[in-house]
C-alpha cells in the first residue's frame, strides 16, 4: 500500500468533507417516517426490521409501521439501496400502509422524513413482481435507490400471497423542509 | 656538344638527388605515443622509441616538376621500438600524447548497491456479495511480484471461514493444502519470477452454520522473503432465504 506523506495526508483529510458531501446528500441520519401522498399515507413510522433466526421479523409490523430491512441500506446515500417493507393487508381485511402500492404511477413522490422534519424526496420509477425467495433482488449497489416491498398476488386456494411487489423509487431532492 | 649533354645529364641527376633528399627530410617522423605506435605493443609493456629522426623543416625548395621521382615507401625511416616489461600497469607513467587512453584507476572494493524492492501485492475477490445457505462461493486470489527480480519463499495463507465448507482449489503451480480442523488453506510457491502475476481460486459452499445476518469475511496473506502482505477483506453477506411476508387476511 502506498504511504502518504504528511502533506498528502493533510490534503486528503481536508478534502474528505467535500467528498462525503458530494457522495451523500446529508449526514447519515436514518429516516424516521414515510409519506406517500398519492396513497394517502402520512408519516408512517419507520422501524428496524431485524433478522431473527435467519428471517426478517415481520411480526414487528402493524397497520401503521413500515420496516427498514436489516442488512440493506441504512440511510439515503448508503452504498446499498434502502428497502422498506409494509403490509398490504392485515387479518380482518384491514388495509396496511402499503395497500394500493402497485397502483402508484411513475413520478409519484415518496417522502422519507427525518426526526427534525426535513425530507428526502424520491420519485417512483418502476415496479417488479418477485418470488418470495428472490431475496438477492433487493440488494442493489445504488446510493440513490429506494425499494418499497409488500405482498402481492393473493392465492385463494393456498390462502396466502404468492408474490412480492417491489416498487423502485429514485432520489430526486435531498433534504428539503418536509 | 657531347660534353654539354653530359653536363646537363649530370646536373639533372644531381638535382634529382637533392630533391629526393629534401623530400625525405620533410617526411614527418612517426609521432611518439601516437595510436599507430602502440598498435603492436602488447599490454603491460611500454615502448621506448629509438633513433627517431627529428623533424627539422628545411628551406629546401620543393620542385614543382612532375617528373621528379618520388621516394619509395622503403625509403621512409621507420622508428623502431624496444619493449620494456613493467612490473604493474598502474606504475607505468602515462603516455604523453593526449590521444592515448587514460590509465584506469585502481579498483577499490565497494559494497554492492542494494535494490529497493516493492512490496508484493495480493488482491482478493469474491463472486457473491450476498449469499444464502447452500450457495457456492468462489474466491479469486491474485498475487503480483512487481519487482524486476525474483522473490523467494512465497507462501499464500487463507484462513477460510467455518461458515463454509471447503470444496477445492485451482492453482496454476505450486502445492496447496487444506486443514479441515483449522480451515487454513496454504499454497507453497517457493519463488515468484520477475514481474510474475498469478491467479488462483478457492471454492467453498456456505453451510448451515451461516445463519443470516452473518457475513463470510475473508482475508488472505502473502509471505515471502520480502515480508508479509495482507490482502483486502472480501465480504459475502448471508441473507435470509425468503422475503418478509407482509400480507394477512
Amino acid at each position: 500500500m502506498r504511504r502518504l506523506n504528511r502533506r498528502q495526508a493533510l490534503s486528503v483529510l481536508t478534502a474528505m468533507p467535500f467528498v462525503l458531501r458530494r457522495r451523500m446528500p446529508s449526514p447519515p441520519a436514518p429516516p424516521a417516517a414515510l409519506s406517500i401522498p398519492d396513497l394517502g399515507l402520512h408519516d408512517a413510522p419507520i422501524v428496524l426490521l431485524p433478522i431473527l433466526d435467519g428471517a426478517w421479523d415481520e411480526a414487528r409490523l402493524g397497520a401503521r409501521e413500515v420496516g427498514l430491512l436489516q442488512t440493506t441500506g441504512r440511510w439515503p446515500g448508503d452504498a446499498l439501496a434502502m428497502v422498506l417493507a409494509g403490509h398490504v393487508t392485515l387479518e380482518g381485511d384491514i388495509r396496511g400502509p402499503f395497500y394500493g402500492l402497485g397502483a402508484l404511477r411513475p413520478g409519484a413522490p415518496v417522502w422519507l422524513k427525518t426526526q427534525d422534519g426535513r425530507a428526502w424526496v424520491y420519485r417512483v420509477v418502476g415496479r417488479r413482481l418477485l418470488r418470495p425467495d428472490d431475496v438477492k433482488a433487493i440488494y442493489r449497489r445504488d446510493d440513490r435507490r429506494l425499494f418499497l416491498l409488500t405482498c402481492a398476488a393473493w392465492d385463494i386456494r393456498r390462502g396466502r400471497y404468492v408474490r412480492r411487489l417491489l416498487l423502485e423509487a429514485e432520489l430526486s431532492d435531498a433534504l428539503r423542509p418536509g | 656538344m657531347d660534353k654539354l649533354k653530359s653536363a646537363l645529364a649530370l646536373a639533372l641527376i644531381m638535382l634529382t638527388v637533392v630533391v629526393a633528399t629534401g623530400l625525405m627530410i620533410q617526411t614527418p617522423p612517426l609521432a611518439l605515443g601516437s595510436p599507430t605506435g602502440f598498435l603492436n605493443a602488447p599490454a603491460g609493456f611500454t615502448e621506448t622509441p629509438t633513433d627517431v629522426p627529428t623533424s627539422t623543416p628545411t628551406d629546401t625548395p620543393v620542385p614543382t616538376s612532375t617528373d621528379v621521382p618520388t621516394p619509395t615507401p622503403t625509403d621512409t625511416p621507420v622508428p623502431t621500438f624496444t619493449l620494456t616489461p613493467t612490473s604493474t600497469p598502474t606504475s607505468t607513467p602515462p603516455p604523453t600524447s593526449t590521444d592515448a587512453p587514460p590509465p584506469l584507476p585502481p579498483a577499490e572494493p565497494t559494497a554492492t548497491p542494494e535494490l529497493a524492492l516493492a512490496e508484493p501485492r495480493i488482491i482478493k475477490r469474491v463472486n457473491l456479495e450476498q449469499g444464502q445457505v447452500g450457495d457456492v462461493v468462489v474466491f479469486t486470489i491474485e498475487i503480483i511480484n512487481p519487482n524486476p527480480v525474483s522473490i523467494g519463499n512465497v507462501v499464500v495463507g487463507d484462513a477460510l471461514s467455518p461458515l463454509a465448507d471447503y470444496l477445492g482449489a485451482s492453482v496454476p503451480r505450486g502445492t496447496f493444502n487444506y486443514d479441515p480442523n483449522t480451515h487454513a488453506w496454504t499454497l507453497l510457491l517457493d519463488a515468484m519470477g520477475p514481474n510474475e502475476q498469478l491467479a488462483f481460486t478457492i471454492t467453498v459452499r456456505i453451510n448451515e452454520r451461516a445463519r443470516s445476518p452473518n457475513a463470510l469475511l475473508n482475508t488472505a496473506v502473502l509471505t515471502s522473503s520480502h515480508g508479509v502482505t495482507q490482502s483486502n477483506t472480501t465480504q459475502t453477506l448471508i441473507v435470509p432465504k425468503h422475503l418478509p411476508g407482509t400480507g394477512r387476511r
